[in-house]
């Protein structure tokens, strides 16, 4: 049977004008993810309670976000990159930033996608331009954009990761599907959530586990 | 619809997504066929018993015992254009859907800027990432694309009454 043509026009078409407004920069659409599953993080915070403002490096209140395109330094004043604080009443404050570098056990630096921390740690972290410890992040994520099944190296990485900046609260989240990684991190007891994308049952699944930590959080003060 | 039908469809698609500056699609999926699909083998193994010198130690028959192992079995072409449909669904439908989405969490929010951390590197974008916005009043364009998307897809699925 031949190839009906109309179909592959149709296909051209669609292809053609995601990349006229920008969808062929993979690095984009990785950005957009993580700013995405940071926005679930806020909104988790929120069902909690939580008054959530979104500031930039010296804490001034903003109403357009900056965001990094890499990982970075917390205390880099060089671009007004913004960051949300989180207000649990009865509770130190607590910041949620996207692609900042934290410093492991072994005192190795680690990039964290998406970063909820101590906001003492981060105001200590941009006075002395040194990176947050570790243990001062609450919530951490790796976040995976990808239009395939995810490869095996990607969870191996992770493991790699939690071995260093602890287990607790520490997420493998990806748009796809993938048992072996799934199986790979789930084996290790690490937390891990598939097929996150907007209106996703997975997206639920991941927002009650944000939301989780938080209600933790809370309880402990 | 033959395999060799899936086959040109799936190549003809990936030049229009090569063409479009996709090719990081292709190398996702290209990864994920020639990983292969992992499924359950059972087999069975024989007990292997310890050399005797005395025969009266080794009437015994070795027994054979069934194991659950992992093998890898080659996509066929009806699933190879399967997956390539997804990491087309993936890269448009679901990056339209996000676009839409973050605005909704974040209220009182109309636009981001992602900018490379350091001001001297912009052009290192391999490295340090491109600069890119996203505005809210552009929602319209991300609404239209994924249904486009939507039906452009559906359509392949269908193609001659069939399912992929």
């Amino acid at each position: 049977m031949a190839i009906r043509e109309d179909l592959i026009s149709e296909i051209d078409a669609v292809v053609a004008k995601a990349t006229t407004v920008g969808y062929s920069a993979p690095s984009a659409t990785n950005d957009l993810y993580e700013t995405y599953i940071w926005a679930l993080c806020l909104q988790a915070a929120r069902q909690h309670g939580a008054i959530v403002n979104y500031e930039d490096f010296n804490e001034t209140p903003v109403s357009e976000l900056v965001f990094r395109t890499a990982p970075g330094a917390i205390y880099s004043p060089a671009r007004p990159y913004t960051h949300a604080a989180i207000e649990f009443a009865g509770c130190p404050t607590l910041e949620a930033h996207i692609g900042i570098k934290v410093t492991g056990k072994s005192r190795v630096l680690h990039e964290c996608d998406v970063a909820i921390l101590d906001r003492e740690e981060a105001r200590l972290c941009r006075l002395n331009e040194v990176h947050p410890r570790a243990s001062k992040v609450l919530l951490a994520v790796e976040c995976k954009f990808y239009t395939s099944a995810i490869q095996l190296y990607l969870g191996r990485g992770f493991l790699g990761l939690t071995s260093d900046i602890h287990r607790k609260e520490r997420y493998f989240v990806t748009n796809g599907q993938s048992p072996s990684v799934t199986k790979l991190i789930a084996h290790h007891q690490s937390e891990w959530e598939c097929g996150v994308f907007p209106k996703s049952p997975d997206a639920d699944a991941l927002l009650h586990s944000f939301a989780r930590a938080f209600r933790n959080y809370k309880a402990s003060f | 619809m033959s395999e060799e039908d899936d086959a040109n469809y799936r190549r003809r698609i990936s030049e229009v997504l090569n063409r479009h500056g996709f090719g990081w699609v292709i190398g996702q999926v290209e990864a994920q066929i020639a990983e292969g699909k992992p499924s359950s083998k059972q087999v069975s193994e024989r007990e292997t018993l310890p050399f005797s010198a005395d025969p009266m130690f080794a009437i015994r028959r070795p027994r054979s015992r069934r194991a659950s192992l992992i093998t890898s079995e080659p996509y066929t072409e009806r699933e190879r254009l399967e997956i390539l449909l997804q990491a087309i669904e993936a890269a448009i439908i679901q990056r339209s859907t996000i676009e839409q989405t973050i605005f909704d969490h974040l209220t009182g929010i109309a636009n981001i800027r992602f900018v490379p951390d350091n001001p001297t590197e912009d052009a290192a974008g391999a490295i340090f990432g491109n600069p890119h916005a996203l505005s809210l009043s552009e929602k319209g364009t991300a609404v239209d694309l994924e249904a486009e998307a939507r039906h452009a897809l559906a359509h392949l699925r269908e193609r001659d009454g069939g399912d992929t």
